[in-house]
């Protein structure tokens, strides 16, 4: 039976469902009837009928479905110039449809076209869905993602298959320029030979890095050959100067390239300078295995998975803890993490909280649009039930309705497409810089397919409950509920409930708008420890001339070049003192931390980490940062003075006098040792809003190399004084360079914009919320008045007085209110959890945030309710009941 | 007309009948020349229903096989085919008989 059970699926189901039992039988019979033998020869035969006749019957049943297709057309034509008739005559309705559901459809859209340019858009490289980074994980320490060291890198090189290339970057630093008639601050970079080739980069001029470069030979960026050699297409061969070294273009790179790091790196937006990474690495066989300051990026071979990869990265972190006694005390362990998820992982959460959050605008436009069909398909109720009774199908009636909604999708999608350009536009405004690929945010097909989609998603989100009904509807309900009364009562229900879950949505928004908007003023108050208006800062990087001599001579001459710089700035009226200071507060700028201990015999885990800061003397007088004991650094301190802040000493010498205590400093050129001379207040130099860390001082001219940040505190607005400055310090070299000139609020308002963005984005979307829902709520108050003129009317004829009759209306709206308000305070507690990385110092159940919303929401209530209610009350009672 | 349904058409002429039995009366009337196999018997009988020749009727037997009957216009669509066969039979006879 096997046999004829597979055959038997060639006909349709509905054919199989009738006739299959009864054909299974005769089957059988025949079979039978045939003896052994001779069903042999039947099966070919049965096999032939069965193939033949379904076929046939295939082919029948198209015949019939060409005239519905044709039916189809026809009614389709009729349904589309009656939706648009309707519509035309109802213009007042139509608008508000279509505007309601255009600022949905646009607002999502907009927001997609985040999600598309920044999580779903590949990297920039050939395939780049095999690039993967890897990073190093202190376990002990709870650090993730930390560089490697040189060791790590050949390690991997040498014990891993699973990667076709690994590659490795140095750290990102800024160097001086100069050689080209100007001084400038260039980002400078090392990279391995094949770097260039992992990520699919080509040279415009010249060529890329090969075996014999050394860190004399450069590849610049694009951006740098247009700045300093103009373009000139006999660039390669020259010579400028980085640092004093000097160092020659061997290639110019085309100009899409970027090379794309993930934010927690804090890299500088674009590389001007690559050199080869070769001679930083050491010696093979004896490779540098202390300093962390190497990102590896890789390339998984073809069908290599990423556990794969980390399963072997695994095997290496277990050989390097057997063989290094560091790597054992920190419980090191390796991480593979896939390029482009790395790269958007900060950003990932917030941009799909943001989804989520304009999705529930679509759906309380959908739910608007959807009440406001379900009312006028219950005043076309006769219509539909006369109709009906006429022998219009409930499918014609069904699919009519689902037209019309179609039609106001179609048109509201229309509108949303220029909305979404003006979304784009606002988003743009606001979405913080350091967002990876904010180049990526305009409008484009997949954001146009997106459109459509939800286009055509919102017209059953709102079309299927009306139609549904729509096509309910009969003579014998029409005739039985002697005019709109009873139905509309019916009705209440319904919408309501829909009003009550609009509220309940935009309640969800509005309480994480609320608590957003708190987090920022919050933000906007927090205490730093300094103030930071009215300082202008600037990195000035050392004219050439410091740079020769032997070490002694080059810190000599720094601290003599930075007292003279300062001397010269104070020198300008309006400027109150200056200072100097590295890394530059609040710039995300980092110069790592250190690890300290006053233990000589200290092993690795019994170290205090703290944040390192070099500073010339007039620094904390500058920033206003009191000093709680003894004393700041000199001119005349050297390096082996130290001042720490109130954290270090509290951690390090719990209860003790600091003064005159003694730190191991874990420095790259060995431990150094530093005496304790002062104590200052706790500062947050690196976020607004992280807890402050520990900080260590020290005398910023014992590193020659590193730059130095000014801070001048100035009487008036800081960014006028910029000219002055920039010409003071270039008088007295005209080789300095100055970068980043601007005022230290500007690095406190970057440090708002993440949380300016999202907050901008959803205080609007939960206004939208709120105005939509108010709509609704007025739209179906004033249906159900509508609907209950013959009830006040003889309310009103019994001796009710207005203001009863208000308060009765009133009340509906009130209760529909307070229903929303609690189910959507619920729901935001179970909600906000996504956008808990962006409250500061708030619970999402924060009363004043609570009580703000429930005033709100009950304002809007009651003026949307008003006017209906008022209306209701002024109800002549004889037009009311002659109605009937 | 199909010939097939001019047999089921003809079988069920004499009364009511289901499927099996259908078969039966064809091989019968065919004198064991037509061997009806259940493919194009059901789909024969599919498309007589929806032609409205033949009608499906209430089972009396209680039994699980449909019972199918001649609809007005199946009896009416017989005696048309019925007739013109005849008469090309008749013309058949009369071709033979001019040549004999």
């Amino acid at each position: 039976m096997i046999f004829f059970k597979i055959l038997v699926r060639l006909f349709p189901e509905n054919f199989r469902e009738r006739y299959g039992e009864e054909m299974a039988e005769m089957f059988a019979d025949i079979r039978r009837e045939r003896g052994r033998w001779g069903a042999l020869w039947f099966y070919p035969v049965a096999a032939r009928d069965i193939v033949l006749e379904a076929t046939r019957t295939r082919l029948r049943t198209p015949k019939t479905e060409k005239n519905n297709v044709w039916q189809f057309v026809h009614d389709l034509k009729s349904d589309l110039i009656f939706a648009l008739r309707g519509l035309f005559k109802n213009s007042g309705f139509a608008t508000v449809a279509i505007v309601t559901i255009a600022v949905g459809i646009g607002a999502n859209a907009a927001v997609f076209s985040v999600v598309n340019g920044v999580l779903v858009k590949p990297l920039p490289y050939p395939e780049s869905e095999r690039l993967v980074m890897i990073f190093n994980r202190w376990t002990n320490l709870g650090v993730h993602r930390n560089a490697q060291n040189p060791g790590d890198f050949f390690d991997y090189r040498e014990r891993t298959d699973a990667f076709e290339s690994i590659e490795a970057i140095g750290s990102a630093y800024n160097q001086t320029l100069t050689g080209l008639g100007t001084s400038a601050r260039v980002t400078t970079t090392s990279a391995t030979d094949g770097l260039f080739d992992l990520l699919g980069a080509r040279p415009a001029l010249g060529r890329l890095f090969e075996e014999q470069d050394d860190h004399t030979r450069a590849v610049i960026s694009h951006g740098f050959w247009q700045d300093f050699f103009g373009g000139d297409p006999d660039a390669v061969g020259r010579t400028f100067e980085l640092n004093g070294q000097a160092t020659v273009v061997i290639g110019v790179l085309e100009n899409s390239f970027r090379l794309h790091v993930p934010a927690h790196m804090a890299w500088p937006q674009n590389i001007s300078v690559w050199v080869p990474i070769r001679q930083f690495l050491g010696n093979a066989g004896n490779y540098d295995r202390t300093a962390h300051w190497m990102t590896t990026v890789a390339r998984l071979k073809e069908g290599v998975t990423l556990a794969t990869a980390q399963n072997q990265m695994d095997r290496v972190a277990a050989w390097q803890r057997e063989n290094f006694a560091v790597r054992r005390d920190r419980a090191a362990e390796i991480e593979v993490v896939g390029m482009h998820a790395e790269i958007v992982s900060a950003t990932r959460p917030t941009i799909l909280a943001l989804f989520g959050a304009v999705a529930l605008v679509l759906l309380i436009a959908s739910a608007n649009v959807a009440n406001l069909l379900i009312a006028r398909s219950q005043s076309r109720k006769s219509e539909m039930a006369v109709r009906a009774a006429l022998g219009g199908s409930r499918m014609r009636i069904f699919r009519q309705v689902m037209t019309e909604s179609a039609v106001v999708a179609s048109l509201g999608g229309l509108v949303g497409i220029g909305l979404t350009y003006i979304g784009v536009r606002f988003i743009s405004a606001f979405v913080p810089a350091d967002m990876p690929f904010v180049g990526n945010l305009h409008v484009d097909g997949s954001v146009l397919i997106f459109l459509l989609t939800v286009s055509a998603a919102t017209v059953f989100l709102f079309g299927l409950a009306p139609a549904i009904t729509a096509s309910r509807a009969n003579v014998g309900e029409l005739m039985d509920s002697r005019g709109a009364g009873a139905s509309g009562l019916q009705r209440k229900g319904a919408g309501g409930a829909i009003v009550v879950g609009e509220i309940a949505l935009s309640v969800v928004l509005l309480i994480g708008g609320g608590l957003l908007v708190r987090s920022y003023l919050q933000v906007g108050k927090v205490n730093v420890g300094y103030e930071p208006d009215n300082i202008l800062t600037f990195v000035a990087g050392e004219p050439p001339s410091l740079y020769q001599g032997t070490n002694a001579e080059k810190k000599e001459k720094k601290q003599a070049y930075l007292e003279m710089v300062k001397a010269r700035i104070l020198t300008i009226p309006g400027v109150l003192s200056v200072g100097t200071i590295w890394p530059t507060p609040l710039s995300g700028a980092s110069d790592g931390s250190s690890t300290y201990t006053d233990n000589e015999l200290a092993g690795d885990e019994q170290t205090q980490n703290a944040s390192s800061q070099l500073i010339t003397p007039g620094y904390f007088a500058t920033m206003g940062i009191p000093v709680l004991e003894g004393r700041t650094l000199g001119l005349n301190d050297g390096g082996d003075k130290l001042v720490v802040d109130r954290n270090m000493a509290e951690k390090m010498w719990p209860g003790e006098n600091p003064i005159g205590k003694r730190l191991k400093i874990g420095w790259w050129s060995g431990p150094v040792w530093g005496d304790v001379v002062g104590v200052v207040e706790n500062v947050r130099t690196s976020s607004v809003t992280a807890d402050d860390a520990e900080t260590v001082y020290r005398k910023a001219v014992e590193y020659a190399y590193s730059p130095s940040t000014f801070v001048v505190r100035t009487e008036g607005d800081p960014a006028a004084m910029a000219d002055i400055v920039r010409s003071t310090v270039q008088s007295i070299d005209v080789a300095a360079a100055i970068e980043q000139m601007r005022p230290l609020s500007a690095y406190v308002d970057e440090q708002m914009a993440p949380l300016r963005f999202v907050m901008t984005l959803i205080t609007v979307f939960a206004f939208l919320a709120t105005l939509l829902a108010a709509i609704g709520l007025y739209a179906v108050l004033s249906f159900v008045v509508g609907a209950r003129k013959r009830e006040m009317g003889i309310r009103i004829a019994c001796g009710a007085r207005p203001e009863q009759i208000v308060r009765l209306v009133l009340k509906q709206g009130v209760l529909v209110a307070l229903l929303g308000t609690g189910a959507g305070a619920v729901l935001a507690i179970g909600l906000i959890r996504f956008l808990q990385s962006y409250l500061y110092g708030l619970q999402p159940s924060d009363p004043i945030t609570m009580g703000v919303v429930v005033v709100l929401v009950g304002t809007v209530t009651v003026l949307a309710t008003l006017s209906p209610a008022i209306r209701a009350s002024r109800f002549d009672p004889v037009t009311s009941l002659k109605m009937e | 007309m199909k010939q097939i349904w001019y047999y089921i058409l003809v079988a069920m002429a004499k009364g009511p009948c289901h499927g099996a039995e259908i078969r039966r009366r064809v091989r019968e009337l065919s004198g064991e020349a037509i061997e009806v196999y259940p493919a194009m018997l059901y789909g024969s009988l599919d498309e007589l229903l929806s032609e409205g020749w033949i009608e499906e009727l209430e089972n009396e037997g209680g039994g699980r096989r449909r019972n199918y009957g001649l609809s007005g216009l199946g009896r009416e669509r017989l005696a048309e085919e019925t007739a013109r066969i005849e008469n090309v039979v008749a013309a058949a006879n009369r071709a033979l008989g001019s040549i004999s």
